[in-house]
């Protein structure tokens, strides 16, 4: 069966080093057109992932299909589909950033010299074009691996971590350009990240790992209807309260935190209740929030909810 | 593989590093052969200061070469593991295979460019400063030269074979003097007393491009004959296809 609306699909991919496991069965889909985010802690196998994807390691076990294609040397072909950076931007030291990005301009048989000036000029590095890479600032260094994967206006953007070294300025500077290149030319961005605020104003789409295993995947636009908003209550007696709130309000989604605090999903109208229940319980109200669930907060509990799976 | 070689080119001939090892070779020679005339003209009765001293210098260190065309694929590997460099490649579906083969290529050009020129020099101005003692001298240069490219190369290939073994350059270098140096030496010492030993170390390039003996009228190589000639030949190409295939088995399975 093809889809073409797929570009990466996964099945059962797993990498194990050693003793260790960078990814346990992995099931990723990446569907096109889609800004997509990897989020996960350092050592989750955001890397890893990437890697596989662009042909640098190769998996233990599992598969992966690119534009549909599984055998070797479509996949190979499709690569070239691809623009990339993953970890720290790879040039030789002692070339400037121009020749550098012209060494592999003729490498992928782009035509068109002047190729290498746009780039330089859509990343803001113009002005240093004939600076050598190893004189660079680690922004600069960013920059350049930018326009590197820009290189050839590929279809698939594999962002890893891209905003590392950025000042706040580029880092909006770059986040604009990425939604700019998936709006106006349809370019689909697999970005990770374990800065999960730099992927809130842009990811269409999320997968979130955790030591190696999908945690979830998710839309967007679901995740912000599960993130939503809850009330945060800190009270005197938190086990007495928690168990009011079953009996008199008949609300079981509240969490109970370690120091205390108990967090119910619900509106700014619902603190009135609360509030009363505390008051008619002789239960302290020490404090009262009402409060937005942030992406970090959602990765946490759902890192949370699978480590007390595991154990 | 057309594209990858032409950034390759590119890159090795936009960098300084192979025209000072190619500038450092020519100075060499010039500076020997400058000696030569300066001795003749300032001792009486100096009798080296001739062609025929100066080309069977090069002639009968023909290990030297070697050496340097290892020092050409060291330059050209430019440690791309740890720059990632190769990485990227990679990335957009360049074949591991046809990398390596394109950096042998490189480095084959690069290290063919060095050895024109350093022997140009050394001719060169060896019929400008010093007597000549005939073209039977150049002609035996020349021949061994060619007699010595194939073993040259697989030198080269070698040591870029031994960095994607190894994945540093200093365990390459290291790697390379053990395999191509000093083991064939001890092989060869042991060749003194057991015949499978001298045997072998006739097949082994480094024994091979340094053997050098007294003949009746002047020096005799390994590829002094026509079967030796062809010999040293098939050696090299041998250890090129040896060290070709390590090399391809590396980058294939390393993980970068």
């Amino acid at each position: 069966m093809t889809n073409n609306n797929v570009i990466i699909q996964t099945h059962q991919l797993t990498k194990q080093y050693g003793q260790s496991l960078a990814l346990v069965h992995v099931d990723l889909t990446i569907p096109k057109g889609s800004i997509y985010g990897l989020v996960g802690n350092n050592g989750a196998g955001k890397t890893t992932f990437l890697k596989i994807v662009l042909g640098q390691i190769y998996p233990t076990s599992g598969s992966f299909t690119l534009w549909e294609a599984g055998d070797e040397a479509s996949y190979r072909k499709n690569r070239r589909r691809c623009g990339a950076i993953i970890e720290a931007p790879g040039f030789y030291p002692k070339m400037t950033a121009a020749q550098n990005l012209e060494y592999y301009r003729i490498q992928r048989g782009i035509p068109g010299r002047e190729k290498v000036g746009e780039m330089l000029e859509l990343v803001g590095l113009a002005d240093a074009a004939k600076k050598k890479f190893g004189q660079m600032s680690l922004g600069m260094k960013q920059r350049l691996g930018l326009a590197l994967a820009l290189l050839g206006e590929p279809e698939l953007l594999l962002l890893d971590e891209p905003i590392n070294g950025l000042d706040p300025a580029g880092i909006i500077e770059i986040r604009g350009l990425l939604l700019r290149l998936n709006r106006e030319k349809h370019m689909t961005i697999l970005i990770s990240s374990h800065i999960l605020s730099e992927l809130e104003n842009m990811a269409t789409d999320y997968g979130f790992l955790s030591r190696g295993k999908v945690v979830q995947q998710i839309s967007a636009q679901r995740l912000h209807e599960l993130c939503g908003t809850y009330l945060e209550i800190r009270v005197t007696e938190p086990e007495r309260y928690a168990a009011l709130l079953e009996k008199q309000l008949h609300r079981t989604d509240y969490k109970v935190l370690a120091d205390g605090r108990i967090r119910i999903p619900g509106q700014a109208e619902d603190a009135a209740v609360c509030s009363r229940l505390a008051a008619e319980q002789n239960i302290g109200l020490l404090a009262m929030e009402h409060r937005q669930m942030q992406l970090e907060d959602y990765y946490m509990h759902l890192v949370a909810e699978q480590r007390g799976g595991e154990q | 593989m057309l594209n990858y070689l032409k950034s390759e080119f590119y890159r090795v001939f936009t960098q300084k590093s192979v025209y000072v090892l190619t500038g450092c070779c020519l100075l060499v020679v010039l500076l020997f052969n400058g000696v030569l005339w300066m001795m003749a003209n300032f001792t009486e009765g100096f009798p080296w200061a001739t062609t025929k001293y100066a080309f069977s210098t090069l002639e009968g260190d023909m290990h030297i070469p070697l050496i340097l065309a290892a020092v050409m694929g060291w330059l050209i590997t430019a440690d791309e593991l740890k720059l990632r460099t190769i990485n990227n490649s990679v990335a957009f579906g360049i074949s591991r295979r046809q990398a390596y083969l394109a950096k042998v290529i490189v480095g084959i050009a690069a290290a063919a460019l060095c050895l024109v020129i350093t022997e140009a020099g050394l001719i060169g101005s060896g019929y400008l400063l010093l007597e000549n003692s005939g073209a039977a001298y150049t002609l035996s240069l020349l021949k061994g030269t060619a007699a010595c490219i194939p073993a040259w190369i697989a030198g080269m290939t070698a040591v870029i074979s031994l960095y994607y073994v190894t994945g540093s350059r200093s365990a390459s270098l290291w790697g390379w003097l053990l395999i191509i140096v000093a083991v064939p030496s001890v092989v060869k010492i042991l060749g003194l007393r057991f015949d499978s030993c001298a045997k072998l170390a006739s097949w082994l390039i480094f024994p091979m491009v340094s053997s050098v003996s007294a003949g009746e009228e002047w020096l005799v190589y390994s590829w002094s004959t026509a079967a030796g000639f062809l010999k040293c030949q098939e050696a090299g190409i041998i250890g090129t296809c040896l060290f070709l295939v390590l090399g391809i088995l590396a980058i294939r399975r390393r993980e970068l």
